[in-house]
């Protein structure tokens, strides 16, 4: 059965890059483009996995996440953060909000792909 | 000698006795003279009338006058002999004369008888003529015995009377001589001693002779020079206070020195000229209580909103309490005043126009919101241009990627290294746009530092995964070699983690065909430190080329960017992450033997908190120990008096605090930044840095505001202390009860902690969060709501307050709660979602503030713990931004 990845990106040509490479690599992709359709779907889509950049509108990615882990029908669903270049303190931060992973933009696709396969294989 | 005159006289006398005899024998003479100048007359008046009568009786009458003259003129003749022989002739001729006459008459012959008797009346005349000159001759001899006499005598007189005087003059001289010998030296002494009531100390003391005037000179000589001492003291202090009063002449500042009843002893032309209308009040003697009174009726100061009474009473406490600095306006200029208590009660206020410093000030105060503002600008500008840059990059380089795919895919290799061009250069514009954010950020001092606790080996793997690749790329060989119990560290893992890649992908572009060593090792020297080792068999540097090798934009050189590529900035920002970690990197190479980098990061775990500090562990347990968790309660005891601290420490300690002592300001300040106390008793009076200082050094201080102050001080000046921000104001000798009771009020850790939050899921976050460490928390919605349970509940260990929030926010919350006194000391943590403007930062001006959002649990965990005096499990920044 293909995993399903929620993924959460405000930028266009960011989420239709990933989103290829993600199909490209046999995932089935939905994708949200803010914050609260992110919580929306993760809701009805129920994913198997969420790849999630921080900076979002209307609800960033950070409360998002919040919300995300704090429904027990989410809960369980684990969360990759994407942020911009690395900076001090942002994986430390992310964890603490509730993501299970996180990579830093722009993205090196094995590398992401060795952790999405990581979480999977972990949840299941 | 009287008698001897006595005798003189005498004999002198006695020789005038003969004198008179003489005299009376010469009177006799006189006499007889006369009578025979009677009996002549007799003799002639009988011949002449014998002439006429004829008779005999005539005759017999003249010739017994004749006889008695001769009588007569036999005693004359012994005198006059002469004389008396002329008269007998003169008088014999008259008679012969007088006698022919008569014969004649007798004869009748009367013509001849009278030419005769004419005849004869001539030669009585002449005898007439000689007697009375004989007589006056007689006289005058008479006279001339007499005078002789007088003469005599009065010479003898005059001798006598001279030789009296002389006798009475040697007496005199005698006493005099004798007197002399004391009535000199006393009149000396008296004069001496004139001289001296009139001041005159030069006058001549009489030499000590040695009986009694001896001593009494000798004791006036010591009296005389005790004066002199005196004098010489006197001008001495006199020279002394010139000395003074010039060198405070000297000085910008306006000086003036009050006694112990405040007045005014010394001042300045300075102090004159900062109260240009007082000019008849400032001299000597006036009052402290007159200047000020003067100040405020003149209307010469800006009393600040306050009436003159309460004015003048806050001024006049001040100078009491010798309060340190104080800052005032006279008319437009600012003047600063700064009082001390001197020994022996007095006072010395130093008045400085700061007008100009505070222009400065104010000057230098909107250049540096200026340059705040560009630079946050300047920072705003790099984050969003870095932003805008990396998202068309993303792009480039993923588009790239994607190309890369289907060219694979589709069998169109021959497109796959042109797209790989392309990939690359978006990759390496990316590396440049990220170093110069990096940069820009240290340079601008942003850069936030995360120390966590760091798997020394796993960072390493993880460094090797993505260097290997470029290594590769150049034929190199990468070593590890890691030294035993490297364990974890506590240090910024991204930053340590840039510095290896930097220094790696560097050495694997001047090495070629070569080998990459990394060596890792512990060190255990003054403070444990990590050392990495990176050496390379590359190209090396001249000693020009390392010299500039660490600045930003600079190559070893500039014909290396073309040939090797990169910004030239990797190196510099690495200097900069590892000094940021309190690190360094050093290197050492020479041309073609390679080069041989060094970073040396401490491990900030094992930073030594407290070790290096004067604290005296020797007390029992304290109440307040580790057995609860709890830390002991730390108290700074400032004063320079011995004494008074051991005191003040032995009570505290009695209760189970543990202490600190400083001995001057300047100490209590050093140690209040390392220890951060959790309460501090202050000593106003001290040298150099005083109470007051030392107390607005605190209150300035955002790491240490929150600290409470007990000033100790001697003077009654609770207000002032209060409103400089003391916890509270203790009076001198302090009362051991009291100031227990009011640190078990400041320092009461046992009370809840107030959560002023509207948003439900927050409050919740953080009453989890607190829950979890055991504590309560009391929650309120708003500030009024805030302000009403503190006024009715003992005052929280923490505040944590949200600022957006319905009916009272959190500003206004907080300009209530920093004007009340009693809540000093409750720190309070801001909590927000909201990014901070400037103005809002000035607001809050050196508030915690926690980020919403992010890591806000742990934050607050870090917070609360600090506030609690509990440890926090892993300690964190104060502020988060």
């Amino acid at each position: 059965m293909m995993a399903k990845i929620l993924l959460v990106e405000d930028n266009e040509m960011n989420r239709d890059m990933l989103s290829r490479r993600l199909v490209r690599n046999g995932f089935e992709v939905v994708m949200a483009i803010d914050g609260e359709q992110a919580v929306a779907l993760a809701q009805s889509a129920l994913p198997d996995l969420i790849l999630m950049d921080m900076s979002l509108p209307v609800i960033d990615g950070w409360e998002a996440t919040r919300r995300i882990k704090a429904a027990d029908a989410t809960s369980n669903i684990p969360i990759i953060a994407l942020t911009a270049h690395a900076m001090s303190g942002d994986r430390e931060k992310t964890l603490s909000a509730g993501c299970d992973e996180y990579d830093t933009k722009p993205i090196e696709l094995p590398r992401l792909l060795g952790k999405i396969n990581a979480l999977l294989q972990r949840s299941r | 000698m009287l008698v001897a005159t006595n005798l003189y006289l005498t004999s002198k006398l006695a020789g005038n006795s003969a004198a008179v005899a003489k005299e009376t024998e010469l009177s006799g003479i006189i006499d007889s003279a006369n009578n025979a100048r009677i009996a002549f007359g007799e003799m002639r008046y009988w011949l002449t009338d014998l002439a006429v009568s004829l008779l005999t009786p005539s005759e017999r009458n003249a010739k017994a006058a004749r006889s008695r003259m001769d009588g007569y003129l036999d005693q004359l003749a012994l005198r006059k002999p002469e004389l008396v022989a002329a008269v007998r002739a003169e008088r014999d001729e008259f008679e012969k004369a007088a006698d022919d006459a008569v014969d004649r008459y007798t004869n009748n012959q009367r013509v001849l008888g009278n030419s005769l008797l004419a005849k004869a009346r001539d030669h009585s005349v002449k005898v007439d003529e000689l007697l009375i000159s004989l007589i006056n001759n007689l006289r005058e001899e008479l006279t001339t015995e007499r005078d002789q006499i007088v003469a005599d005598v009065t010479s003898a007189t005059q001798r006598t009377l001279i030789a009296d005087l002389l006798i009475v003059a040697l007496g005199v001289l005698l006493t005099f001589v004798i007197l002399r010998s004391i009535a000199v030296p006393l009149r000396q002494l008296v004069g001496a001693i004139d001289g001296l009531s009139a001041g005159n100390l030069g006058v001549p003391i009489p030499q000590a002779s040695p009986d009694e005037i001896g001593t009494m000179a000798h004791t006036l000589g010591l009296f005389r020079d005790s004066l002199k001492e005196r004098d010489r003291y006197a001008a001495e202090a006199e020279a002394q206070r010139k000395t003074i009063a010039a060198a405070i002449a000297t000085i910008s500042e306006g000086f003036v020195l009050y006694d112990s009843e405040d007045r005014i002893v010394l001042f300045n032309e300075q102090f004159r000229d900062i109260y240009p209308g007082l000019a008849d009040i400032i001299k000597t003697g006036t009052t402290f209580t007159e200047v000020l009174e003067a100040v405020v009726s003149r209307s010469l100061i800006d009393l600040g909103g306050q009436s003159p009474q309460a004015w003048v009473a806050e001024r006049k406490a001040r100078h009491a309490g010798s309060g340190g600095l104080a800052e005032y306006r006279y008319g437009g200029r600012f003047v600063r005043i700064s009082e001390r208590r001197i020994q022996g009660g007095g006072t010395v206020a130093v008045y400085s126009d700061i007008t100009e410093l505070r222009q400065q000030n104010l000057e230098l105060e909107e250049a540096r919101e200026l340059s705040e503002v560009a630079n946050r600008t300047k920072s705003q500008f790099l984050a969003n241009m870095s932003h805008e840059l990396r998202t068309p990059l993303n792009a480039i380089i993923g588009y790239s990627e994607i190309l890369q795919e289907d060219a694979a895919d589709n069998g169109q290799e021959q497109l796959i290294p042109d797209l790989k061009k392309i990939e690359g250069a978006g990759r390496h514009l990316l590396g440049l746009i990220n170093d110069i954010l990096d940069l820009s950020k240290v340079e601008a001092g942003k850069m936030d530092v995360f120390i966590e606790d760091v798997d020394i080996s796993s960072l390493l793997d993880e460094v090797k995964s993505i260097i290997t690749p470029l290594v590769a790329k150049n034929g190199n060989r990468l070593e590890l070699r890691l030294g035993n119990n490297l364990g974890n560290m506590r240090t910024d893992r991204t930053k340590v983690k840039q510095c290896l890649l930097n220094v790696l992908s560097n050495a694997s572009k001047f090495t070629q065909d070569g080998k990459l060593t990394v060596e890792v090792q512990r060190l255990e020297a003054d403070r444990p430190t990590i050392q990495m080792t990176i050496s390379d068999t590359g190209i090396g540097m001249s000693d020009e080329q390392l010299g500039r090798l660490f600045q930003a934009f600079s190559q070893a050189d500039a014909s290396t960017t073309k040939k090797f590529g990169g910004t030239g900035l990797g190196l510099a920002i690495t200097r900069h992450f590892c000094r940021l970690l309190g690190g360094d990197i050093s290197v050492a190479s020479r041309v073609g033997e390679g080069s041989t980098f060094t970073i040396v990061i401490p491990d900030q775990r094992a930073e030594p908190e407290r070790s290096e500090l004067p604290i005296d562990l020797t007390q029992e347990a304290a109440p307040q120990s580790a057995e609860d968790g709890k830390s002991p309660i730390t108290v700074l005891v400032v004063d320079d008096d011995p004494a008074s601290r051991d005191l003040l420490t032995t009570n505290l300690r009695r209760e189970g605090y543990q202490t600190v002592q400083a001995r001057g300001g300047d100490e209590a300040l050093e140690l209040a930044l390392k220890l951060k106390p959790d309460a501090i008793t202050l000593d106003v009076l001290m040298p150099k840095t005083d109470g007051w200082a030392v107390l607005g050094a605190l209150k300035a201080n955002p790491e240490l505001c929150d600290i409470p102050v007990i000033m100790v001080t001697v003077a009654p000046d609770r207000g002032i202390g209060l409103s400089l921000g003391a916890a509270e104001v203790m009076t001198k000798p302090v009362d051991r009860a009291e100031l227990m009771s009011l640190l078990r009020n400041l320092l009461s850790r046992d009370g809840p902690i107030l959560l002023v939050e509207d948003d439900p899921a927050t409050r919740e976050t953080v009453r989890n969060t607190i829950g979890k460490m055991g504590l309560t928390v009391a929650e309120v919605t708003n500030g009024r709501l805030a302000l009403s349970w503190l006024a009715e509940n003992p005052a929280p260990a923490l505040i944590l307050l949200d600022l957006m929030m319905p009916e009272m926010d959190g500003f206004e919350f907080l300009d209530t709660f920093n004007s009340r006194v009693d809540w000093r000391h409750v720190p309070v943590v801001v909590i927000t979602a909201k990014q901070l403007t400037a103005a809002e930062r000035g607001l809050l001006s050196v508030r915690t503030v926690i980020e919403k959002g992010d890591s806000i649990d742990r934050d607050i965990a870090a917070a609360v713990a600090k506030a609690v005096g509990r440890r926090p499990a892993r300690a964190g920044p104060d502020v988060m931004i």
